[in-house]
């Protein structure tokens, strides 16, 4: 049986808690085998899973694959989402940022090598991320916690993750021994957890 | 936090952010199949790192992806055998609900697996549990190992740490079938072993019957190649080439009894397969679980 989520919303329209329960909605229904419901999810985290992948692929036609493999993923997988380990934003872009990582990892090369690592700045961030905030405290839970860094650790973290990518690219575009990123991303990561546990 | 346990949340982290080493990777991959302590601490660090997603500039894609996985799903629907129709379901009793669950208690399982007994019960959880936690034991061994560049692990995994999907079969029954799954879960192979007893003894190490009932992916130039991982540092004991066609089965005399090797593996090789033990990288394994005799 279909069951379709009333007038789906992109989450720029605001994430918060009742979209996180659409989502979960979703999800278990796709899971149930419901590809209505797989279009409306489409509909509602396409572009944020597409941005995503784009930024790590750096390929359009690349990305365009990379999302067409993600959505077939959400839909054999649905069924293992489940909301105990984490809101199901979270889980959908993991499984996205997880395979654009993959493509890149078999294809050992990247379209567009030049690495550009993004400066962090929470000021410039804040509309933007309000708007996919899962929780708004989750944000400023990560900016405060980012601040307390130092910038080339920021810069690391955010290019790793948002960016995927490597150490060593990452080593070279900031001309800085390998080890030192390693060692940086490594403080930082500890620093992360310890301000977020606070 | 014990510095164990630091160093275990910052591999954690690291996995999280796409930075182990390939060989950690491949580790920590199997680990998120299986273990829920590993499980949760990657969640954890996926949900601390994920506001940063929060400064990417969402794009629309072109609405044709979304039709290319819908004529994906569709297709899928047409052409799928169920697994099921494949085997005898006399022989087999699927894996309950509740045997999944309390045996491997995993949010992304990799591989469902069916077996029965001749009696037609099904396994006791606590004897497979039993195995599993031996299963966890071992890879979190592997893991601490790796994690602490420690180079002789022989004996832990002959075949190296590839990907894995999990299967476990019992040795002491007349039937048991697992499903060989790919990295991206899609079933591959279906394997079903025949105990000695059901051929009369003729062969006394019993035989295994693979089924095709997927695409398993591989050049003009390469054949998949069955191993039996034989227990401690025993090495590895290759089986034979197996079919690649979906719908295509061939059955084995097994070289060596299943209750002296620990996992059946298969492996890419270059066309005709190799003598073993040296051997190319494997696309899937099935533990075999050793049951208690009582149960």
């Amino acid at each position: 049986m279909a069951t379709v989520i009333d007038n789906p919303q992109p989450l720029n329209a605001g994430d918060t808690p009742p979209l996180q329960a659409t989502l979960e909605r979703l999800l278990n229904t796709i899971a149930e085998g419901d590809q209505i419901a797989l279009e409306s999810l489409f509909e509602v985290v396409s572009a944020r899973l597409f941005g995503l992948q784009l930024r790590i692929l750096k390929d359009r036609e690349i990305a365009e694959d990379a999302l067409q493999e993600t959505f077939f993923k959400i839909w054999k997988n649905a069924s293992t989402f489940d909301a105990k380990h984490g809101a199901p934003m979270t889980w959908l872009n993991s499984l996205a940022r997880n395979h654009a990582l993959d493509v890149l990892r078999r294809s050992g090369t990247r379209a567009d090598v030049s690495v550009k690592l993004a400066d962090f700045n929470p000021d410039t961030w804040r509309n933007s991320e309000r708007d996919f905030a899962d929780t708004f405290e989750d944000v400023e839970g990560l900016n405060l916690c980012l601040q307390e860094l130092s910038s080339d650790t920021q810069a690391c973290i955010i290019g790793l993750y948002c960016d995927g990518y490597t150490q060593q690219e990452i080593s070279e575009s900031l001309q800085r021994p390998i080890g030192t990123v390693k060692s940086w991303v490594r403080r930082g990561l500890a620093s992360l957890r310890e301000c977020l546990e606070k | 936090m014990s510095i164990e346990e630091r160093e275990w949340d910052l591999a954690a982290a690291e996995y999280v952010l796409g930075i182990s080493s390939d060989e950690d990777r491949k580790v920590f991959d199997r680990l998120y199949q299986i273990d829920e302590d590993w499980i949760t601490r990657v969640h954890r660090w996926e949900s601390r790192l994920d506001p940063l997603h929060k400064s990417t500039v969402p794009v629309n894609p072109p609405a044709y992806v979304l039709t290319q996985v819908i004529a994906r799903i569709n297709s899928e629907k047409t052409v799928a055998t169920p697994i099921t129709d494949l085997l005898d379901s006399s022989e087999l009793l699927l894996t309950e609900r509740g045997d999944d669950a309390s045996i491997i208690n995993q949010p992304r399982p990799a591989t469902q697996v069916a077996s029965t007994r001749n009696q037609g019960s099904a396994p006791s959880s606590s004897s497979v549990i039993t195995s599993l936690e031996q299963w966890r034991e071992r890879a979190r061994y592997w893991q601490l190992a790796t994690l602490m560049a420690v180079a002789s692990l022989v004996g832990v995994a002959v075949l190296g740490p590839d990907y894995i999907a999990r299967q476990y079969a019992q040795p002491d029954i007349g039937k048991t079938v697992a499903v060989l799954q790919s990295e991206e879960l899609q079933p591959l192979w279906t394997v079903t072993y025949s105990a000695p007893s059901d051929r009369g003894g003729t062969v006394s190490t019993g035989r295994v019957s693979i089924t095709v009932v997927g695409e398993p992916q591989l050049t003009a130039e390469q054949d998949h190649q069955l191993w039996m991982v034989l227990s401690g540092e025993a090495g590895v004991q290759s089986v034979g080439l197996v079919p690649n066609v979906a719908g295509e089965s061939i059955t084995f005399d097994l070289p060596v009894g299943i209750e002296e090797a620990t996992e059946f593996a298969i492996s890419i090789e270059s066309l005709g397969g190799v003598p073993g033990p040296a051997h190319g990288p494997v696309v899937t394994r099935a533990f075999i679980v050793k049951a208690r005799s009582d149960i």
